[in-house]
């Protein structure tokens, strides 16, 4: 699946979260959206997910979902959403509720996705004995039982110490050579960014607009080599400037209200 | 390192409760048999146990207790069920919200109790009204706690149960009714409580039978053995509905 946000705006009230946000995701890519807090990225993704009804421009969805896929756009969170009263099989269970599935189909979806994020021995266990990096693959896992075409993510590895997120990282990865599917992710963090993405969208502070749209032009099985690596963090560098730029202008211009106050 | 930590946390200690029940029953068995306390205003415990024993085995306390726990049991029930389904409609639906709001302010405060003579006149003497005026003591917390424990369920499960294509009747069933059973299930053990007073105030007004008209009548002859033997059985029936509800919390609640 396909997506193109096309001159996409949104109000909160008096407040403008977003204005006229253009880009395309296109099938097997991973876009990325970076940017400063509280600049619209969340409200960006539920947007593109229809959770939220846009106030000007329009999100396009093209092509024909795949036949065996249950929910085509579907949702990770930041703090992976799980029921606290649903063990870890019954929160991935969720995805699958409400479809024409035999019970016995939806207990093998089950098996297989928690079988492919490593939650094996932990069917029956509740949220709360799990760890951060744990519920997290738990959301993912209930992602996937979906079989989604198109993935939408926010921040989904911001809430796991930064040792957990390596191994995420590469875990997700991995699910993704396999299946492909398409890929909205917002983060904070430029090296999750630089690291996955095939085009990284930088949007300005409050309210959003898109500063750039910078190309990370290198195959994902080239980018753990030593020299490419260099060519990363010069990347990540300069998305880096952008962003502080853009927190620059803010405090210019808080400090010109400062002065207009005196 | 000086310990400063712990950070005020309760810890279960088995065997204070029984031992402070132990020396307060004590003393009072002691107050009676020395004679230091007068049996007709406080017989001694001894006393009113065998008492009680005498009226379960011989008398009609069995029929007593036997009115009053249907009673309750049916007052109890209509009023959470009423209070349940308006609150959770008053916690889903504008209109709902808009008309509860304004009746639940107004009526809540009157004393239940003061409309069981309202009740005599319209339903009789019989049943009907002693738990009528049970389930509707019952059903305005209910209805209260249940409505803001559906404003409460968090935002962010229901947009994750919409992202996954579930329809309305089943982010009810499955996001909205269960963050709400702990608040249910706290508001149940205070709603006990409230159906055991109207049902005794309900009895003493007028019953044949009923632990409140057995007390009544007890007083009336100033029997304070039969009296208090009646209020231990009030007190009885009390621990139990809790220990009920406690239960209930540990088996439906374990997630927590
Ligand atoms: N439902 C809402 N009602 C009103 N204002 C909202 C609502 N949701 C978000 N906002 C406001 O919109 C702005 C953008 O919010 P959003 O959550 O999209 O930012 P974000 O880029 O995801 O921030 P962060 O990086 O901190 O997650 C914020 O100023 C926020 O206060
Ligand atoms: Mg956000």
């Amino acid at each position: 699946m396909e997506l193109e946000l096309r001159g996409l705006g949104h109000d909160f009230g008096s407040l403008t979260v977003l204005d006229n946000v253009s880009f395309a995701v296109r099938k097997s890519e991973i876009v990325s959206v970076i940017g400063p807090s509280g600049c619209g990225k969340s409200t960006l993704l539920a947007i593109a997910g229809g959770l939220i009804a846009p106030s000007r421009g329009s999100a396009v969805s093209l092509g024909v979902p795949p036949a065996a896929s249950l929910n085509p756009f579907t949702f990770v969170f930041q703090d992976a959403g799980l029921l606290p009263w649903r063990t870890v099989a019954g929160n991935v269970a969720l995805a699958l509720e409400g479809r024409p599935l035999s019970r016995k189909a939806q207990a093998e979806i089950i098996e297989e996705v928690l079988d492919r994020t490593g939650l094996c021995g932990f069917a029956k266990a509740y949220p709360k004995q799990l760890s951060g990096g744990m519920k997290q693959r738990v959301g993912i896992a209930r992602a996937l039982a979906a079989r989604p075409a198109f993935l939408l993510m926010d921040e989904p590895l911001s809430a796991v110490d930064a040792q957990t997120r390596e191994l995420l990282m590469e875990e997700f990865l991995a699910l993704w050579l396999r299946d492909r599917v398409s890929i909205l992710y917002v983060t904070h963090n430029l090296d999750e960014a630089v690291r996955l993405s095939d085009r990284i969208v930088v949007l300005s502070r409050r309210p959003g607009r898109v500063r750039e749209i910078v190309d990370v032009a290198i195959p994902q099985s080239e980018r753990r080599r030593p020299d490419v690596a260099s060519e990363l963090s010069a990347m990540q560098n300069d998305i880096w400037n952008l962003l502080r730029s853009e927190a620059r202008n803010a405090d210019r211009e808080l400090l010109s209200l400062e002065r207009a106050d005196v | 390192m000086r310990f400063r930590g712990g950070g005020f946390e309760i810890t279960p200690k088995r065997w204070f409760a029984p031992a402070f029940a132990v020396v307060l029953v004590g003393a009072w068995q002691a107050g009676s048999t020395s004679g230091r306390i007068d049996p007709l205003l406080l017989p001694g415990p001894v006393d009113v146990l065998e008492t009680l024993y005498r009226e379960l085995a011989q008398g009609d306390l069995a029929i007593h207790i036997g009115q009053s726990l249907t009673r309750l049991l049916l007052g109890w029930s209509i009023g959470s069920l009423a209070g349940l389904s308006v609150g959770l409609s008053m916690g889903l639906w504008s209109w709902c919200r808009a008309i509860g709001d304004a009746a639940i302010s107004s009526l809540y405060p009157i004393p239940k109790i003061a409309l069981l003579p309202l009740f005599i006149l319209w339903l009789g003497i019989g049943e009907s009204s002693k738990i009528t005026t049970i389930a509707l003591g019952v059903f305005f917390p209910m209805a209260v706690s249940v409505c803001a424990a559906v404003d409460a369920a968090p935002r962010p499960f229901i947009r994750m149960a919409q992202s996954f294509g579930l329809d309305r009747l089943s982010i009810i069933v499955k996001i909205v009714l269960p963050s709400a059973l702990p608040a249910m299930l706290a508001c149940a053990r205070i709603t006990v409580s409230t159906g055991l007073v109207l049902l005794v105030a309900a009895e003493m007004i007028g019953a044949q039978y009923g632990i409140g008209a057995y007390i009544l009548a007890a007083g009336n002859i100033m029997d304070s053995e039969k009296l208090l033997a009646g209020v231990l059985v009030i007190s009885l029936l009390g621990t139990c509905a809790g220990a009920v509800i406690a239960a209930l919390e540990r088996t439906l609640l374990r997630w927590r």
